[in-house]
């Protein structure tokens, strides 16, 4: 009996450290991911010129300009004065929306990206964020930013976006690498005119798409 | 030789069914683009589609470009008819008519009369794909406005509109020599025959059924696919491509020069031995 309680007692207090563990990485989760909202907390509004090239095999795009304003909490608008192509996610910048609603965070890791030793931090929206079901941030602790950040959506599948930054008040990107999957994707070749044989063509087109958005003269809260 | 292009111009602008070429640009033109001005939309959600699981389209996709580009894709398939309907009606009608014989016994040789009436027809095509190009461009700029055109086929390209004019007249062009040796095919079959109806008929005959066979019989035929003049009917579309180069259409172009001489000495030969029985 008394071996039986010994145990009992081991078992509890296993479950007890490991709860402790638990909660003390979702604490600095949460600590991480605050002192990353913070750069964004004077943040009211910006405006910012956004260059966006497109890396994908099948599509013969040149580099476009796009006006990209934002407005807190979440309200982006993008504007252009020809036909631009932007990834469905990452053009956004999601972490915004992300960070500044309900989240459930934990940390899963460290890894070095870029150069910089990275902490990884996975996010769960707890509100019903448009398409986003779950992020998974790479965060440089000692600059308080995000320097990879991996989202996966309902409705399009996993977008990776890498972030690069020079030395800007708010910590806003300078550039922002796109990753996503292309594999799934095929084209309606014969929708112009065009006869078989050419579906199969579009078959060999590659997996991964890369589009790379740069952001220049930013105008923050003017 | 003027003159007798000018008369040859007049017989065929007093005819009533030079003008349904007209009409039915007109109509089919006018039908098109309020069809993308109500329903463009849908239009463009479905070829789209499958891009805008991955992708934002940022800016307008229906534009006068983009209006032309279907538009042109239309060219192949009706316009042969309409320039058949005269071409094919600039011989067989003396023919038809009893007018061969008063014709032939003017002072002109059966060749000049043969380069004239060519010519004429040739005026004809031409003012029909000007024609063309003036409705798509003025109706499409005052419904729709510019923009950059989006073009899918076995790769998605997006041309910046300062980068349109000039396709598009390369593409009216190379259409237009398309036609044209559609004018001298339907002009060959009105030499051979005594009645419109025939080669009018013959030439869209030809052009569809070469075509279909082609699509249905491909493997059958890829051997001879290369010289047939209706291979090089959608070639227009390379101008579209952003690599495009010359060297991606001077086959084609040749392709459909030879053509036009072919038909067009044939036509001559046969005209100039032709007993004039009606």
């Amino acid at each position: 009996m008394k071996r039986v309680k010994t145990r009992f007692w081991i078992l509890g207090f296993g479950f007890w450290i490991l709860g402790l563990n638990g909660f003390a990485q979702a604490d600095e989760a949460q600590v991480l991911l605050n002192n990353v909202a913070k750069n964004f907390e004077k943040l009211d509004h910006f405006q910012v010129t956004a260059i966006i090239k497109v890396d994908v095999d099948f599509i013969k795009i040149k580099e476009r300009e796009v006006r990209i304003s934002y407005k807190k909490p979440d309200v982006f608008t993008i504007e252009s004065d020809g036909l631009a192509l932007l990834p469905k996610n990452g053009m956004q910048m999601e972490f915004l929306t992300l960070i500044g609603k309900g989240y459930t965070s934990i940390i899963s890791g460290q890894e070095d990206v870029q150069g910089v030793r990275t902490t990884i931090v996975k996010v769960i929206p707890e509100a019903e964020l448009e398409d986003i079901v779950l992020a998974q941030m790479w965060i440089d602790p000692a600059a308080n930013r995000i320097v990879r950040m991996k989202t996966y959506t309902k409705t399009s599948g996993s977008y990776v976006i890498d972030f690069k930054y020079t030395d800007h008040p708010f910590n806003l990107p300078d550039q922002t690498v796109v990753t996503f999957d292309l594999s799934a994707m095929t084209l309606p070749a014969k929708m112009m005119s065009e006869f078989a044989s050419q579906a199969e063509k579009v078959k060999e087109t590659p997996s991964e798409a890369k589009v790379i958005v740069k952001y220049t003269n930013y105008r923050v809260n003017q | 030789m003027r003159q007798l292009i000018n008369i040859e111009l007049f017989k065929i602008f007093t005819k009533p069914r030079t003008y349904i070429g007209f009409g039915a640009i007109f109509v089919i033109i006018v039908a098109i683009q309020v069809g993308i001005k109500i329903k463009g939309d849908e239009m463009v959600g479905m070829i789209i589609e499958t891009l805008s699981d991955k992708f934002i389209f940022e800016g307008k996709l229906i534009n006068m470009y983009s209006v032309g580009y279907i538009i042109l894709n239309t060219l192949w398939i009706h316009v042969p008819i309409l320039v058949a309907l005269v071409t094919g009606d600039l011989l067989a009608g003396e023919a038809n008519s009893g007018t061969y014989r008063i014709l032939l016994t003017r002072p002109i040789s059966r060749v000049k009369l043969i380069i004239s009436k060519f010519i004429a027809g040739w005026v004809y095509t031409t003012m029909l794909i000007i024609f063309m190009i003036l409705l798509s461009v003025v109706v499409g700029g005052i419904l729709f406005g510019t923009g950059d055109l989006l073009v899918m086929t076995t790769k998605v390209s997006i041309l910046s509109s300062d980068d349109l004019v000039w396709r598009f007249l390369a593409a009216y062009s190379y259409g237009l020599l398309c036609m044209t040796t559609v004018a001298a095919m339907s002009y060959l079959l009105s030499a051979m025959s005594d009645n419109s109806i025939g080669p009018i008929v013959g030439t869209i005959a030809l052009i569809i059924g070469i075509t279909v066979i082609s699509t249905v019989g491909k493997s059958l035929l890829e051997p001879v696919l290369p010289y047939f003049f209706t291979t090089y009917l959608t070639s227009w579309q390379k101008f579209f491509d952003t690599e495009f180069t010359m060297n991606m259409i001077s086959h084609d172009i040749l392709i459909q020069f030879i053509y036009i001489f072919g038909f067009f000495f044939i036509t001559l030969f046969y005209f100039r031995k032709k007993d004039i029985l009606s």
